[in-house]
């Protein structure tokens, strides 16, 4: 079969629709206001079903006539972009007035903590004791510095800027891929938002995080790669070169999956057998792809692959499998921290994965049809991994796993998804007798029915990737405890960097460490280790002996851990503590009394809730608790 | 390469210029807001596809796609280097190095129009 190379070009008669974007503009401000209410809402505690009324009445308006317009016949291409470009930027705003005055997730205090080091010390590579890896990933955190120096912002405003910018880059990158790749502007629509649509994009995308850095710039690669390979000169890969560059030193995994796709997009030309300028360029940057990011995993950021293999993927894979031959039990979907998801969100997420399901056969049938095409051929390769990509989720550990993965399986999924959108005419046979097959959706009706599925898959998808309450923010005083960094930590965390200086060495549990490493610019110990200095019922030998291995010199104790049991991922310190993922009650009040009597500890710091205790006699040895004296002679006797 | 290209080579030289010599001076926030999200943003990217594409082969959309991308790509990595390097990164060094990027690039991209200005027969086929 031959498919023609060039993209579908629209009738010369579309022309941007001024009233559609005119409505479109409306609904988004409505929208976004309408989220920005939610959020407030939610502030004040009035509660989930009050404040997500609001939440979800905003995405609907936000996303829907965005949908029915893209995926409208006669669109003019630059409109659909457009309208594309505008609806990543809309949900980015969605995602930025949860959290408007400081990062909240907690992979933005990672990053926060990295950008204060650069700006601190004017040099890379500095421990982060958040998570060891990321100083060895310092693009996002460099870029950020570097407009933090130039623009006076602060690292904030800063982070928002640049991870906005590179929504927009991934926005119209995406767009433009896809309509390469289907040969339809409106197939490209069409895919743009079933990649919307994945369960990370909403909030985890926006995340002012390293792999949202990346992952813009290897679409931008992607995007100057098939724009420009065929141009008779060997200059314009100076460009491919330099994203190759910055996306190797801003994300491990985000390295591999652009090293792996154009070698893909390499051997599918390759043993197609058409020799070309064009596809040694793509083997040159594949290998130039290929070394760089295994040059700077194992010799530059050498933790990576201990982060990577040994803490994340194998025990997910190991779960997965002991999981697929019965050994363990599957995880319950929609559970967390002892919260009852809403039963029309339960049946929306399970709706959307069972819509993409059944769409996925008829995708890959079409996507058979262009197989001639490399990068459709890359495409529908990503797509059959969807299915696989679920199971994980069914695996405690394997959440994180399945989650992440979805912002690259989407990306192939909806390129053979949007193939669905556009009319499919094929030859049926050699003798050129046309048969037509109506695997698209065409005309008014189908079009509305496609913008139904879609948004199904949409709000679906936004409930597999974030717990319900984690929607909308926190209630300012919350009763239980509470998942966001709460105000009188980062008091204390401020405190403790004006009066004990930076980089002392606290304990703390997993929430509060976010709020000392960043606003406290303290070095946390890794919370499996402290643990069980928090759960001992008594300042005994084990607590000193703990104390003093990690050298802790400080306490943060949080008293809010007494009031109610932890939320996802459904622990106070560490997986590794006793009751993780399942418990019934709160902390133990009585576990955190042993610190207030004991005269070997100083108590520095007392907020409400929040206690800063000095344990350094104990771990310099010039204190020993009485009962471990009494233990040690008992011991010695 | 039309005029108003050169207007805008112009005015990334200006801005390169500017950058590198306002680096150890205080301005109006404003005044440095702007001028940072430029140098960061616009000017380097935009220079450097001038220079890479020295004739008139993307739309304007794709002009304006590919300065953000090469750009974003170019601090980054500058970023990084001056990270590593001795020199460390901060608001001088990084001034200095995306300011002489978007001045070197500039003056090739003119150079490079002004060497392409003769036509060739050169054929470019830059669909997929």
């Amino acid at each position: 079969m031959t498919v023609p190379l060039t993209v579908h070009s629209l009738p010369p008669v579309s022309r941007v629709n001024r009233l559609w974007i005119s409505l479109v503009a409306l609904t988004l401000a409505l929208g976004i206001a309408s989220v920005a209410v939610g959020d407030s809402e939610s502030r004040r505690g009035y509660g989930y079903t009050r404040s997500s009324l609001f939440f979800w009445f905003g995405i609907l308006i936000i996303f829907v006539p965005i949908a029915v317009r893209l995926l409208m016949k006669d669109v003019d291409r630059r409109e659909r972009l457009t309208l594309v470009v505008l609806l990543g930027a809309s949900l980015y705003l969605v995602k930025y007035l949860g959290s408007p005055t400081a990062f909240t997730f907690s992979d933005e205090y990672i990053h926060l903590r990295n950008t204060q080091e650069i700006l601190r010390t004017h040099h890379l590579f500095t421990s982060n004791p958040l998570l060891p890896t990321a100083a060895f990933y310092p693009g996002l955190a460099a870029i950020t510095a570097g407009l933090v120096n130039l623009s006076g912002l602060s690292p904030f405003a800063s982070g928002l800027i640049v991870i906005g910018i590179a929504r927009l880059l991934f926005s119209a990158c995406f767009f433009l891929i896809a309509e390469r790749v289907t040969r339809s502007d409106r197939a490209a629509a069409g895919a743009s938002l079933i990649y919307v649509a994945n369960p990370m994009f909403l909030f985890w995308s926006a995340a002012f995080s390293y792999e949202n850095l990346a992952l813009p710039l290897a679409a931008f690669t992607i995007w100057w790669l098939g724009r420009t390979r065929r141009l008779k000169s060997e200059v314009p890969l100076v460009v491919a070169i330099v994203a190759i560059m910055a996306v190797t030193v801003t994300h491990h995994v985000v390295g591999f999956a652009l090293s792996a796709l154009l070698i893909t997009w390499w051997l599918v030309e390759r043993f197609s057998g058409r020799a070309s300028h064009a596809r040694r360029v793509i083997g040159l940057m594949a290998l130039v792809s290929t070394t760089t990011t295994l040059v700077w995993f194992f010799f530059v950021a050498r933790p990576a692959s201990t982060y990577l293999f040994t803490e994340n993927l194998l025990p997910a894979l190991r779960q997965t499998i002991s999981l697929a031959l019965g050994h363990i039990s599957p995880r319950h979907l929609y559970v967390s921290g002892g919260f009852l998801t809403p039963e029309w969100e339960v049946i929306a997420g399970f709706a959307a994965v069972g819509v993409l399901l059944l769409a996925l056969p008829p995708g890959l049938y079409l996507a058979w049809r262009h197989r001639d095409s490399a990068p459709m051929v890359a495409a529908a390769g990503v797509a059959v991994l969807f299915p696989l990509s679920l199971v994980p989720r069914l695996a405690p550990a394997g959440v994180d796993l399945s989650g992440r993965s979805s912002e690259y399986v989407f990306a192939g999924l909806a390129c053979v998804l949007g193939l669905l959108v556009i009319d499919n005419k094929w030859t049926r046979d050699r003798m050129h007798q046309h048969s037509t097959f109506g695997f698209g959706v065409i005309g008014w009706k189908k079009t509305a029915l496609a913008t139904l599925f879609v948004t199904l898959v949409f709000v679906g998808e936004i409930t597999v990737g974030q717990s319900f309450y984690e929607l909308l923010p926190e209630a300012s005083h919350p009763h239980g405890y509470p998942w966001l960094v709460q105000p009188d930590a980062i008091s204390a965390s401020n405190w403790a960097r004006e009066h004990l200086g930076i980089n002392q060495r606290f304990a703390s549990d997993d929430l509060d460490s976010f709020a000392l490493a960043t606003y406290g610019e303290q070095n946390t110990v890794a919370e499996n280790k402290v643990w069980p200095i928090f759960f001992a019922k008594s300042l005994d030998w084990t607590v000193v002996r703990d104390i003093k291995s990690t050298r802790i010199h400080f306490l943060f104790v949080d008293r809010q851990m007494t009031k109610g049991v932890p939320p996802t991922p459904g622990f106070y310190f560490s997986p590794q503590e006793p009751g993780a993922g399942e418990y019934k009650n709160a902390f133990p009040p009585d576990s955190l009394k042993k610190f207030v009597t004991s005269p070997c500890i100083d108590e520095v710091y007392i907020n409400y809730e929040v206690e800063i205790f000095d344990v350094s006699r104990i771990e310099n040895g010039s204190c020993v608790p009485l009962m471990t004296y009494f233990q040690d002679r008992v011991a010695y006797q | 390469m039309k005029r108003i290209h050169f207007v805008l080579l112009a005015v990334s030289c200006a801005v390169g210029v500017l950058a590198i010599s306002t680096a150890d001076i205080d301005m109006f926030p404003i005044a440095r807001v702007t001028l940072g999200l430029l140098i960061v943003f616009i000017v380097p990217g935009f220079a450097l596809v001038s220079a890479i594409l020295p004739k008139r082969q993307f739309s304007p959309g794709e002009y304006v796609l590919s300065t953000l991308g090469a750009s974003l790509a170019l601090s980054a990595t500058a970023a990084v280097a001056l990270g590593a390097a001795p020199v460390g990164l901060s608001k001088l060094s990084i001034s200095v190095a995306l300011g002489c990027c978007t001045l070197l690039f500039s003056i090739t991209a003119v150079v490079r129009a002004r060497v392409h200005k003769a036509p060739r027969g050169t054929s470019e086929d830059t669909s997929n």
